[in-house]
């Protein structure tokens, strides 16, 4: 395929429906109106659905209606819509079903702001709806790997019968950038054996009833459910860690980002090399499984003096980072909430300071 | 209502580059201060002229943008005060739209002010890039031109070859949209107006011109661009930008 330029949520949507996406649901808000507005227009072209919802909760549900008759289903939405979808994702997690959801992160809490953020990372990985779940949170720093991401969303999403979340914040969403889109996946590839969906059971069809639902009745029957999920995150922990280590070899400095800020960093450590200063940096892929092994390896370096981790928030995956580090380096923390993006100069300056504290 | 001034409407697909054109048009003009460019982007949050105020403003250049254009609200409001570039009062007006007909749909309320315009003093361009999706082909491009024009209400003058992919633009996407635009102003009879690109890009479109006998009907004046709209993240990219086959 050729290359060409495409916006953020543009690509995402195309990706999905590449990699198997059929029915999308959704509501709209910026900044990932153009997720829904492409879904709209190109959907149908493939033999699909796009529906409109009445609300992000109903959006949820109804992902969690497709889900569990065995389809290829997405919702996308922004900050505060995915604060209503939880309902929704607790369920799907509560009836172990597979799906995908896009969280074009925007600034909060309540309505916040329409600027990019990435106040959400506390909401994707720790849960986000009630009761002990994890989502498959993934963390792109470029619009092809947007892409790449999503093309196989809905493989990972079947393969262990869980939420695929991709969080991006508005910037990705919005920016437009050079990438080559993959081929459309095969229907074999996309048509992944669910035993388990509820596709209409009749007598002599070879399976048992399939049953959808997220009420365990006796308490064996829910802690059942948590030790199958349990046992599915480990599953999903040694597999599906992704994190890229950029200069870290001989590097003192390390610094942890993600998404747009990791791409300030690659600036930022530029920089930093015309200081005399070596920073590398890791950038996790997976925020949940987030890479504590990796982290955990680079501190171990001897080379290694100090961490600092910059977001767009007011300090939310500096925690992992701590608990991955451990207490072998000391961890700090630079970014500001809301949408304030931290600037290479203040980096550059917060970095140095470290240096001689 | 006596105008001498010029008017440059830019539309085309989102991601077409209008917003580049219109920072470059308007920061081209002589620094006289009777140079206005109205943001008129009803679709984007983010990524807007309007992003370029303070560069603007140091060239003299009056913006006209929605109140809330940059902001942390969305609302789909047009600015007053886009009225008063038809008073006469202005050297050159620039008008950046929004992608798309739901962009263009945004000017359509100021056709009485433009037909009182003597033709001569209006330029209305569609943008092209054939490297967005939706703008690939002739056909994808007239369909889009005749909706956008019947949705802002006024007629393109002319087309500008802009393809480009961003940090990776080459010589082969001028070229490509060469071949592609040349069949757009054939079906249409639309003049190519420009052929625009980064500097290096220019140049090397400029020396196949020759080597290839491009049609300069085809071609237009060659437009040299700087890239204004680039954020500070994309510093990394930087270097990037002067890679060029």
């Amino acid at each position: 395929m050729a290359r060409q330029l495409l916006k953020g949520c543009e690509a995402i949507a195309e990706a999905a429906i590449r990699g198997g996406c059929r029915y999308f649901f959704g509501y709209p808000i910026t900044p990932q109106n153009d997720i829904p507005e492409y879904m709209s227009a190109r959907l149908p072209q493939v033999g699909g659905v796009f529906l409109q919802a009445e609300s992000e909760v109903a959006a949820s549900n109804m992902v969690y209606g497709a889900a569990g008759a065995g389809a290829r289903a997405m919702t996308s939405s922004s900050s505060p819509g995915i604060s209503l979808k939880q309902e929704g994702l607790s369920y799907i997690a509560g009836a172990e079903l597979p799906c995908v959801v896009v969280n074009i992160m925007r600034g909060g809490p309540g309505l916040g702001g329409i600027q990019a953020s990435q106040g959400d990372y506390f909401q994707s990985t720790k849960g986000g709806g009630h009761g002990d779940y994890h989502m498959i949170v993934f963390a792109p720093d470029t619009v092809q790997e947007a892409v790449n991401i999503m093309y196989d969303a809905f493989d990972v999403a079947d393969r262990y019968r869980n939420t695929v979340m991709l969080l991006a914040d508005g910037l990705i969403g919005q920016m437009m950038e050079p990438v080559t889109l993959p081929e459309f996946k095969s229907d074999e590839q996309i048509q992944t054996a669910k035993p388990w969906a509820a596709t209409g059971w009749h007598e002599g069809c070879g399976r048992p009833r399939a049953i959808i639902n997220s009420l365990h009745i006796t308490d064996e029957d829910l802690e059942a459910l948590h030790e199958r999920l349990q046992a599915t995150y480990r599953k999903i922990e040694a597999n599906e860690v992704r994190v890229e280590l950029y200069n870290v070899e001989d590097a003192e400095i390390i610094l942890v980002a993600y998404g747009t800020m990791s791409r300030v960093c690659r600036s930022v450590i530029s920089e930093l090399a015309k200081h005399g200063v070596k920073a590398g940096m890791v950038r996790p892929i997976t925020l949940w499984p987030f890479p504590s092994q990796a982290m955990a390896q680079v501190a171990a370096a001897p080379s290694v003096k100090k961490f600092l981790t910059v977001e767009i928030s007011a300090g939310q995956m500096v925690e992992d980072v701590r608990l991955a580090v451990n207490g072998a380096k000391p961890v700090e923390f630079f970014g500001f909430p809301g949408s304030r993006i931290a600037t290479v100069d203040e980096i550059v300056a917060k970095v140095l300071e470290m240096k001689e504290g | 209502m006596q105008v001498d001034g010029k008017f440059i409407v830019l539309f085309g697909n989102f991601g077409s580059g209008k917003s580049e054109l219109a920072l470059h048009f308007a920061l081209s003009a002589p620094q006289t201060g009777k140079t206005a460019l109205v943001d008129l982007d009803i679709i984007n949050p983010y990524f807007r002229s309007s992003d370029r105020k303070d560069l603007l403003q140091q060239h003299g250049v009056r913006l006209i943008a929605p109140m809330f254009a940059h902001s942390n609200v969305e609302m789909i409001t047009l600015p007053p005060d886009v009225y008063a570039v038809f008073n006469g009062s202005y050297d050159l007006v620039v008008f950046d739209l929004g992608g798309d007909a739901a962009g263009a749909v945004a000017l359509g309320q100021y056709l009485p002010y433009f037909q009182r315009l003597p033709a001569e003093r209006l330029e209305v361009y569609l943008v092209v890039n054939p490297r967005r999706p939706l703008s690939a082909t002739p056909e994808q491009i007239v369909a889009l031109l005749r909706q956008m024009e019947t949705a802002c209400r006024l007629q393109a003058t002319g087309l500008i070859n802009n393809g480009n992919l961003s940090t990776e633009s080459s010589v082969d996407d001028l070229l490509h949209a060469y071949d592609i635009i040349a069949q757009v102003s054939q079906e249409t009879g639309l003049p190519v107006a420009y052929t625009a690109g980064l500097e290096p890009v220019i140049a090397g479109f400029e020396q196949a011109r020759q080597e290839k006998g491009l049609e300069q009907r085809y071609t237009g004046q060659l437009l040299p661009l700087q890239i204004r709209m680039a954020r500070d993240w994309q510093r990394i990219i930087d270097s990037n930008y002067l890679k060029f086959q």
